[in-house]
């Protein structure tokens, strides 16, 4: 794909740690475009997640403070218990605001504001979960125009989230996580 | 509702006649957000409707009360408040002290305070008061109620902190509330002011502000925090929330006791 992007976000939930996993550590090393992760998460557990998944990342693997600005090369994990939204001037903004669809961080919130923020310069990829948190965030990059796509059900642990997505508007794209890692190993950086 | 930023900026400018309902330091997204709750809340569709339920004094009071973010539980980051427990309350031994709560919207970080020194045998010598520009607000956290939906997460929260398990003690029950019990209620003073007036006279040995300037613009924040330094005694402790970071102009003036569960000193 020729399409040049801004930012990646990326939504899970149950079943997509292992996903993500393989998603950091078969990208390519010199990946230059910030990507966003937002996954549920256990609220009272601060650490572990960043350290397992840092293990084979071949990104730089943060959690972002309030403020912080989005840095190219880098990944970004939305902390516990914090609804991480992206702002228009390319900072995170966090938020300990009410849960929603039982959760925080809420996907619907990191990628909705992703696409508003980044508009056509955003891709959203929404991953394998047990409930339809990310959906909505998924259709509102779809309309702003960004580029969208879902993890092939088929291919899902769980298919409820993807589903959900499936049913709410048609994404560019419905890849198994092999194909979602190629597509994005060749995306011009 | 979607608003747009015009629209945000509107609003603020109308609003902004009323005390306590100065909302031009805060972020747009937040207010975005916030906005569009409050007229989902009042079943509101138009400005029009939202600025004509502002006329009346007790509407504007609750609204100003659900413009603030509530705590979300008590005891939340348990490791916060076991490095609080562990190496900050017992440093804090002036008689009379007071540990300063602004803008507290629930309660949750009050009662969490409130316990953690009855525990430490420390409540006879601190005073815990809590400020809020808004009555409503106030009069939630002086009646002790807590969410009983809360009540298991609280609790969860509690038991992480590994020493005690008095953690049921501290209420009483009924079937949708749970209200903290009236000895632990009456070392907690609740004042409704905002925070640039709601201390005059104490000598604050702890502020605990967790969360509450991740929704205030830039300079807010550096306003916000240079207040709560200056409120602050010399040797006195400064806890923010985890993820918040201080203005450089505050935390060069600050040592870092811990940068993992920020807590600094005057």
């Amino acid at each position: 794909m020729d399409r040049k992007f801004s930012l990646i976000v990326v939504g899970g939930s149950a079943g997509s740690f292992s996903v993500v996993s393989k998603m950091l550590s078969q990208i390519r090393a010199d990946f230059s475009i910030p990507m966003v992760f937002c996954l549920h998460r256990l609220k009272h557990v601060r650490s572990g997640l960043i350290e397992g998944l840092s293990i084979k990342s071949n990104l730089r693997l943060i959690e972002p403070h309030d403020r912080e600005k989005l840095q190219p090369n880098n990944a970004y994990i939305a902390p516990s218990n914090y609804h991480l939204f992206i702002e228009y001037d390319g900072t995170f903004s966090l938020s300990t605001e009410e849960v929603h669809n039982h959760s925080r961080p809420a996907i619907d919130y990191t990628l909705s504001s992703a696409g508003y923020a980044f508009r056509e310069k955003t891709l959203g990829i929404l991953l394998t979960g047990a409930n339809r948190d990310g959906a909505q965030g998924m259709k509102d990059i779809h309309d702003k125009k960004g580029y969208t796509i879902v993890q092939d059900p088929a291919t899902s642990d769980v298919d409820t989230m993807p589903k959900a997505a499936l049913r709410l508007f048609t994404p560019d794209r419905i890849m198994s996580p092999a194909d979602i890692i190629q597509l994005l190993n060749a995306l011009p950086q | 509702m979607n608003f747009s930023i015009s629209e945000i900026r509107e609003i603020v400018e109308t609003i902004q006649v009323y005390d306590n309902m100065d909302y031009g330091g805060y972020g747009i997204s937040f207010l975005k957000r916030r906005f569009a709750k409050v007229f989902d809340t009042h079943n509101i569709r138009k400005t029009v409707q939202f600025y004509e339920l502002l006329k009346d004094e007790s509407m504007r009071d609750r609204i100003a009360g659900e413009m603030f973010v509530d705590s979300t539980e008590m005891f939340r980051d348990p490791a916060f408040w076991r490095f609080v427990r562990d190496n900050v309350l017992h440093q804090l031994t002036g008689a009379g002290d007071t540990i300063w709560l602004p803008n507290e919207a629930g309660g949750e970080e009050a009662w969490s305070f409130s316990i953690l020194i009855h525990e430490q045998n420390i409540a006879d010598r601190l005073s815990i008061v809590c400020s809020n520009p808004s009555t409503s607000r106030c009069n939630v956290i002086g009646s002790g109620a807590v969410d009983a939906n809360q009540f298991e997460l609280n609790y969860s929260n509690y038991k992480r902190l590994e020493d005690k398990d008095d953690f049921e003690t501290y209420f009483v029950k009924d079937a949708h509330t749970h209200t903290v019990t009236e000895w632990l209620r009456s070392s907690v003073c609740c004042r409704a002011l905002d925070y640039a007036s709601a201390i005059a006279d104490e000598k604050i040995c702890m502020i605990a502000s967790r969360n509450q300037a991740l929704y205030f613009g830039h300079d807010l924040m550096e306003h916000y925090y240079n207040t709560l330094y200056d409120r602050l005694s010399a040797g006195g402790y400064l806890a923010i929330g985890v993820k918040e970071q201080l203005p450089a102009s505050v935390a060069e003036k600050m040592t870092v006791v811990s940068e993992t569960e920020k807590v600094y000193r005057k």
